[in-house]
């Protein structure tokens, strides 16, 4: 089976894995934004984790609840296999394109 | 400083997000708040948490999958778990929803028939403008009772009414044939014999505007022109067979009354709805009797009045115009007074003299619509106690379902969908029992069989039934049970809260007092109607057939009725036989006032009169105590007369011998007294003796009275009929018999009084059904709660007796109060009663010993089933246990 994969849930999927163990939905958001600039809101991160999960490529457990989060726990995410597959597929389908494209269209611009 | 996030957002979220990801998603909008009120101050953040929170809700209810949804519906209603839990006690539910169907059939039936007793006369389109005018002559005797308020009125009085009072639109007079006729029949077009055909009235040609009988056939003026004749279909029917209705318009029909008259037919109306309260099977033109000088009489209060008022509004008003109109006509000292009575108010709260028909009784209805709230009532208790008791067993299960998460309200719901679920259960039972066996039941409960719109009313209280008895029956164990800490609920068997077992106490008295009080009751009835029809009542009607006597109006008729008297005379099994104007067991239309001829007036002197021959005192084996019996001559003098006992009292003779001989007057004509015969009830016990007297008359009477022989043993009904239809169809075969045992006919008039026992009986057996059931499906679990205290006393020695009477005992209080209280209600109900009957027995303590008897009984049984089952358990298999 294979799912396509939005734009921003690669985005999602990948600071997961790069916050991996301590991912969830506060810290991805906030590190999606410091790493592109853009301006993100939890409600989307929201969206993105649960088709994510939905999809196989996350899966999820309570973490410990903090002081700040007014004693609720978080729910941590982690990818899974599945989900690194995909995103080495999405990669490789880049990485694919990217050969195909003529020199001198890199080089002109 | 740590801020709060705005409360209502909050709450908004935890209302509508699903349970499974409040908790993460609570926290990271917490987090995220807690930060921007850093960066951002905090009414951005306060925002921006509102705009976060809907956002939320968006994506979180929505996204899950269908087969969740459908999860989510099947919990909610609890239905899976209700129904498990409901086979798990099939037993027990399977008897308590019979109980409570046989409480819902018995409810429904009695509303079935107080709605229709209420509604009667509500078909007519003017129902609210219709009145009747009824006549008081204002006479009251001495003992302060006024027996001259007339539902009827004086022939004069419409067109005076209509004259004299603005609010009064028009008015219709109609006057029962039988009132102008002794008698009534007509030759059937068919075969050319006559039969009886009583039941119909001379109206004017405004009945039928006033009142909405709809005409079938025909039209146009009806009944203004004498001669003229509207009938019903099912006397068209009768009259020219099944087919031939069509053409009845036109047609004539020869009524036979003291002469032979051919009517025209110019309609033909549906039959009287059986909720009307007269009924008629043809309307003669009142134009056929008019006369100026009938027009004119002020006297004869025997004709009805009914005025049809201009709105709904001007009763009031045209009552107070009524005492106007009659000073006018009686002059301004008369005693005489008019009164209003709607319509609709007629079948249930009239009783006067001269109503039209057999009217019902508002008291009967309120009755009996009392008997179906308390049996509903007392379903309900079962019901409640029952779910009670249950509930007891299941405190554990509630211990762990809270601990593995339920809610309170989940709870509540589960107890709730299970009451609903066994009450619609019962709904449906007896929906099938109310369409199956409607007519039986109805029958069993003495109610009167209804023919009109029987279902009418069934929706109703089902739905009432369902709602509010669930409510009641669930929610009471749910709220309690549903409060309790599990820690507590787990570590007891059994669980004591002051309002729960406060209320499994009291629920059971009140049925105990309801059955004792109905049981009581009914008893009491049974004695009181054995009593009337076992007393000496003076009179033999044993072997004695009354022959209503057809109309004379020529030679030949005569003859022919002579031959029929001779033939039965001589008839070898015939005794004597009697003509008279009346017969036991009918009351006796002629009455007046006697005097001495010398002496001061006396008061409260009615006596009642039978025209009648020397063989009455004979065929009724009557004693003659003074004097002697009528000599079959006549006298051509003074008319001879017989009193009775009772009478010569009235006429303060000192003793009967006194009487003897003397001339009194009666109605202010002199009458010779010839002898005193032994008083008797000429009517039933309900009514007091009257004075009475009999008029030796020459002329032909209403009834004819044939006494057979007893001297070979007695005859039996069908010898008898035979020997009389015999005799009769010899000398009058054109004539149809109309013929009544005499003890049948006296024994009629104690129907109304039977019926009313056997409501009642049957409500007591309803009750003690209920209560037993109520009692045995509760013990059930009250005993199962004490399996090892009975396991306990086995191995210290009780025996089975022991133990049963250990249980019943701990029930007598509950016996004896609700006996002391039913006893109290069943006494004054029934002195109540009584007071009705001129003939009484007294009510006596024993009275009381019989239902006390029978709650006992009721305990035993209910209670004994399952101590027995107890007892049988081994005790070393109850106790090993802990």
């Amino acid at each position: 089976m294979r799912t396509h994969v939005g734009e921003f849930e690669e985005l999602v999927l990948l600071t997961t894995g790069i916050l991996h163990p301590e991912g969830y939905a506060v810290n991805i958001g906030a590190e999606i934004e410091s790493q592109t600039g853009r301006s993100i809101t939890i409600s989307a991160v929201h969206t993105a984790l649960h088709r994510l999960e939905e999809k196989g490529y996350l899966e999820s457990y309570f973490g410990e609840a903090t002081e700040i989060r007014g004693g609720k726990r978080k729910r941590l995410f982690k990818i899974t296999h599945a989900g690194v597959q995909v995103l080495r597929e999405v990669r490789e389908l880049r990485n694919g394109l990217w050969q195909q494209l003529p020199k001198a269209i890199l080089k002109g611009i | 400083m740590r801020r709060t996030p705005p409360i209502i957002a909050l709450r908004l979220l935890r209302t509508f997000v699903h349970v499974h990801y409040l908790e993460e998603l609570e926290g990271d909008l917490e987090e995220v708040f807690q930060s921007n009120t850093l960066s951002k101050g905090l009414r951005v953040a306060q925002f921006l948490y509102w705009v976060h929170v809907l956002r939320a809700m968006r994506i979180y209810p929505v996204k899950r999958h269908p087969s969740d949804i459908m999860h989510e519906i099947k919990n909610l209603l609890f239905l899976k778990l209700a129904a498990r839990s409901i086979w798990k006690r099939k037993g027990t539910h399977l008897i308590n929803a019979f109980g409570v169907t046989a409480a819902l059939v018995s409810f429904m039936l009695i509303l079935n028939f107080t709605t229709y007793e209420q509604s009667f006369d509500e078909f007519h389109e003017h129902a609210d403008r219709i009145a009747r005018i009824g006549f008081d002559w204002g006479e009251v005797s001495v003992d302060g009772k006024n027996e001259s308020i007339y539902a009827s009125n004086v022939p004069a009085m419409g067109k005076l009414l209509v004259a004299g009072i603005p609010e009064i639109e028009t008015q219709t007079t109609f006057v029962p044939v039988m009132t102008i006729k002794k008698s009534c029949h007509v030759r059937s077009p068919q075969t050319g014999s006559v039969f009886s055909a009583e039941k119909g009235l001379y109206a004017d040609d405004q009945f039928l505007s006033v009142f909405s009988f709809p005409t079938l056939l025909g039209g146009g003026k009806l009944l203004s022109d004498p001669y003229t004749v509207v009938i019903t279909s099912s006397f068209a029917r009768k009259l020219f067979g099944e087919s031939a209705i069509d053409g009845a318009i036109g047609r004539s029909v020869t009524f036979v009354t003291d002469k032979e008259e051919n009517y025209t037919i110019t309609a033909v109306l549906d039959d009287v709805p059986s909720n009307s309260h007269f009924t008629f099977d043809y309307l003669i033109s009142y134009e056929t009797i008019n006369s100026p000088r009938l027009e004119e009489n002020i006297y004869w209060s025997q004709f009805y009045c009914y005025v049809l008022l201009r709105d709904v509004s001007s009763a009031a008003s045209a009552a107070s115009k009524l005492s106007g109109v009659v000073t006018k006509v009686y002059g301004q000292d008369t005693r005489v007074s008019l009164f209003l009575q709607s319509l609709k108010d007629i079948h249930l709260n009239s009783n006067l003299r001269g109503e039209l028909g057999t009217t019902g009784s508002r008291s009967t209805v309120i009755l009996l619509t009392a008997v179906a709230y308390v049996v509903l009532l007392m379903g309900w208790i079962n019901f409640t106690t029952l779910f009670l008791a249950i509930a007891v067993e299941r405190v554990r299960e509630v211990g762990i379902k809270k601990v593995l998460g339920s809610t309170r309200l989940h709870l509540i719901i589960q107890f709730l969908s299970e009451a609903i679920m066994v009450n619609l259960l019962s709904c449906l039972f007896s929906v099938l029992v109310f369409l199956l066996a409607s007519s039986y039941v109805a029958s069993w409960l003495g109610l009167p069989h209804i023919s009109a719109e029987p279902y009418a009313n069934l929706a109703w209280p089902l739905g009432v039934f369902v709602v509010i008895g669930s409510l009641i029956a669930g929610a009471l164990p749910a709220c309690i049970l549903s409060s309790y800490k599990p820690i507590k609920a787990m570590g007891k068997q059994t669980l004591e809260l002051p309002l729960y077992s406060q209320l499994k106490q009291v629920l059971p008295y009140f049925q105990f007092t309801v059955c004792f009080a109905v049981v009581a009751s009914a008893g009491i009835m049974k004695r009181q109607l054995a009593f009337m029809q076992n007393a000496d009542i003076g009179i033999s009607t044993e072997q004695t057939i009354a022959i209503k006597l057809p109309p004379t109006n020529d030679d030949t008729g005569r003859l022919s009725f002579e031959g029929f008297r001779q033939r039965m005379r001589q008839s070898p099994t015939v005794d004597h036989v009697t003509l008279s104007s009346s017969i036991p067991g009918s009351r006796i239309n002629t009455s007046g006032g006697v005097q001495k001829i010398s002496g001061d007036a006396l008061e409260g002197n009615n006596v009642l009169n039978i025209y009648t021959d020397e063989n009455f005192v004979n065929t009724f084996g009557l004693k003659v105590l003074a004097g002697r019996n009528f000599q079959s001559t006549l006298s051509d003098t003074l008319p001879h007369v017989l009193l009775n006992e009772a009478a010569v009292r009235v006429l303060h003779f000192s003793s009967n011998e006194e009487a003897v001989g003397q001339s009194i007057l009666w109605q202010e004509n002199q009458v010779l007294v010839e002898g005193v015969f032994s008083n008797y009830n000429h009517l039933f016990l309900k009514e007091a003796l009257e004075p009475m007297m009999l008029t030796q008359a020459s002329m032909r009477q209403q009834f004819m009275c044939v006494k057979f022989t007893n001297v070979n043993g007695p005859l039996d009904d069908q010898e008898i009929l035979s020997t009389v239809k015999d005799a009769w169809s010899k000398e009058m075969p054109s004539i149809a018999l109309d013929y009544d045992f005499l003890d049948d006919h006296y024994g009629r008039q104690y129907d109304s009084i039977r019926r009313e026992r056997e409501v009642v009986q049957n409500f007591a057996t309803l009750s003690l059904i209920i209560c037993t059931i109520g009692l045995f499906s509760v013990s059930a679990y009250m005993i199962r709660n004490r399996f090892k205290e009975i396991a306990i006393r086995k191995v210290l020695g009780a025996t089975s007796e022991n133990v049963l009477a250990l249980f019943v005992r701990e029930k007598m209080p509950l016996v004896l109060i609700s006996s002391v209280a039913g006893a109290l209600i069943a006494y004054f109900l029934m002195l109540s009663w009584l007071r009705n009957f001129a003939y009484t027995i007294g009510i006596r303590l024993l009275d009381f010993s019989m239902p006390m008897l029978t709650l006992v009984g009721i305990v035993i049984v209910s209670i004994g089933y399952h101590v027995f089952n107890a007892l049988r358990v081994q005790p070393t298999n109850i106790l090993k246990n802990e």
